[in-house]
């Protein structure tokens, strides 16, 4: 029984060790983008890419089996810019980020998993592989609500914080009788 | 020297009998249901939504796309909606305490699959979650409020709760730290805007109306300086000042419940926070905080369960 003991608490102890190997404080973030690195962290980063990090590297298939991956950079500094999402049906607002009186499709565009891609299309970031999955995800709502609707379109808008000002930066089209651009 | 004494200097031993002392089985219980049941409820969310389909269909329609590591091939378009009600199932399970060990491999291999088909259908706070139940894996976190099979124990091992701890000290201290020293000028109340005005106030993400927040920064600033505190700080979620530390966790993430759109990231948080309020067994020698001695008051009180 003591041995037992004793070895529950080595795998214990390892279990600690892998946890800050895989995961420790700011060289897992500064992996991702090392010329934020500055001052001390610059030798501490370099050192950690030439011993750790090809480690816990070799280490990534098995957490992405377990979907355990280790790395916790969560929000950091905000949007540098004021977005908004937009959804127009034949030319009528019918749904406007964060609006409580243009709410369609409020709900699933919210959803945690939906959110980031609403968010990249925005923002311009992997509009190629979001775009026509995002136009698609609409039209079939907008059919849903209104089957004699002609035209959907999705916008992207931005401006400075705090004003109310703003431009439209991405704007794409889909005919819903035919399921192509206008 | 005597035996006990010894066993007092040595530090193996005291490491042994420290992840081995007894802790209430009720604290591993309730992390266990409270994951589980957060797991669910987001997850009949997203099916109640119509969204199951265009997450997780490999037809072109939607996004999936399946990545490096996709095992479920064989099972065709469908594979990762399949695994999606595996998932749900299982984490219904898990929450319920029946079959409770294998219902967690199931689960954790199931949801790890739908990992797989997109860079965004699993999230950071799914990982804690998975990484948790992997180490509720190997604990008796069954041995209350179960349906069974398991065996009842009223007190378990503390080590997993330890392990689980330390699991949420590096995550908090890793997001502090990157806040900290990655974007300090953010954070620390030198830039124009407040990095939790921007957070909040973004309409894509959160739901303070920017004009509203615009007339409060010193507020904003106010909680940039709070949440730095406590990420940075987390380290004390470990020592016996934890409960106290606990209780600004606690704030922080009721806080985003209420002004973010972070679907079960705020509640899958707070289903950790129980543990850090149960107030351990101690030495006569040591007192505890105040809070601890009031945690131990309202945990003698009669309880029904009991």
């Amino acid at each position: 029984m003591p041995i037992r003991r004793d070895l529950g608490a080595a795998a214990v102890l390892a279990a600690h060790a892998l946890l800050l190997f895989m995961a420790p404080p700011i060289f897992d973030y500064l992996q991702l983008n090392p010329k934020r690195a500055w001052g001390p962290f610059v030798p501490l980063h370099e050192l950690d890419m030439q011993s750790r990090a090809p480690m816990a590297k070799a280490l990534a298939p098995a957490e992405a089996v377990l979907g355990a991956r280790q790395n916790w950079h969560f929000y950091t500094t905000g949007a540098s810019r004021r977005r908004h999402f937009e959804i127009w049906v034949d030319g009528e607002l019918w749904h406007r980020s964060n609006d409580p009186d243009h709410a369609f499709m409020a709900g699933p565009l919210a959803n945690s998993r939906v959110r980031h891609h609403v968010k990249d299309w925005v923002h311009g970031k992997r509009v190629p592989a979001v775009q026509p999955a995002l136009l698609n995800l609409v039209a079939t709502w907008v059919q849903g609500a209104d089957p004699a609707a002609r035209t959907v379109e999705i916008r992207g808008m931005e401006g400075r914080w705090p004003t109310r000002k703003q431009k439209k930066v991405r704007s794409v089209e889909m005919d819903l009788t035919t399921g192509g651009t206008p | 020297m005597t035996s006990a004494s010894a066993t007092r200097t040595n530090p193996w031993s005291r490491w042994v009998e420290h992840c081995f002392r007894p802790i209430d089985a009720r604290v591993l219980a309730a992390l266990r249901i409270g994951l589980a049941t957060v797991t669910v409820l987001d997850m009949l969310r997203t099916w109640s939504q119509g969204l199951v389909p265009w997450l997780y269909r490999l037809d072109g329609v939607g996004v999936a796309r399946p990545l490096e590591h996709y095992l479920l091939q064989p099972l065709g378009p469908e594979g990762p909606v399949i695994a999606f009600y595996v998932a749900l199932g299982a984490y219904a399970l898990v929450a319920l305490g029946a079959f409770t060990k294998p219902a967690i491999v199931v689960a954790l291999l199931a949801a790890a699959q739908l990992g797989q088909v997109g860079p965004f259908t699993e999230q950071g706070v799914d990982h804690i979650v998975h990484t948790t139940l992997w180490i509720l894996l190997f604990s008796p976190c069954d041995a209350r409020w179960a349906v069974g099979p398991s065996k009842r124990q009223d007190h378990v091992p503390a080590w997993s709760l330890d392990l689980v701890a330390f699991l949420l000290v590096l995550v908090y201290m890793d997001s502090g730290l990157c806040k900290l020293f990655r974007d300090w000028d953010a954070w620390t109340n030198l830039a124009y805007l407040p990095a939790t005005f921007r957070i909040m106030a973004d309409p894509l993400s959160g739901v303070v109306d920017p004009a509203w927040g615009h007339q409060y920064q010193w507020l904003f600033r106010a909680l940039d300086t709070l949440t730095l505190l406590f990420e940075c700080g987390a380290f004390l979620l470990l020592t016996r000042f934890r409960a106290g530390w606990a209780v600004m966790g606690v704030a922080l993430h009721i806080g985003l419940a209420f002004t973010m759109k972070l679907g079960q990231f705020p509640y899958a948080m707070l289903a950790f926070y129980p543990m850090f309020f149960f107030p351990e067994p101690r030495p006569a020698t040591t007192g505890g905080t105040a809070l601890d001695r009031l945690l131990e008051r309202v945990q003698r009180a009669p309880s029904s369960d009991d």
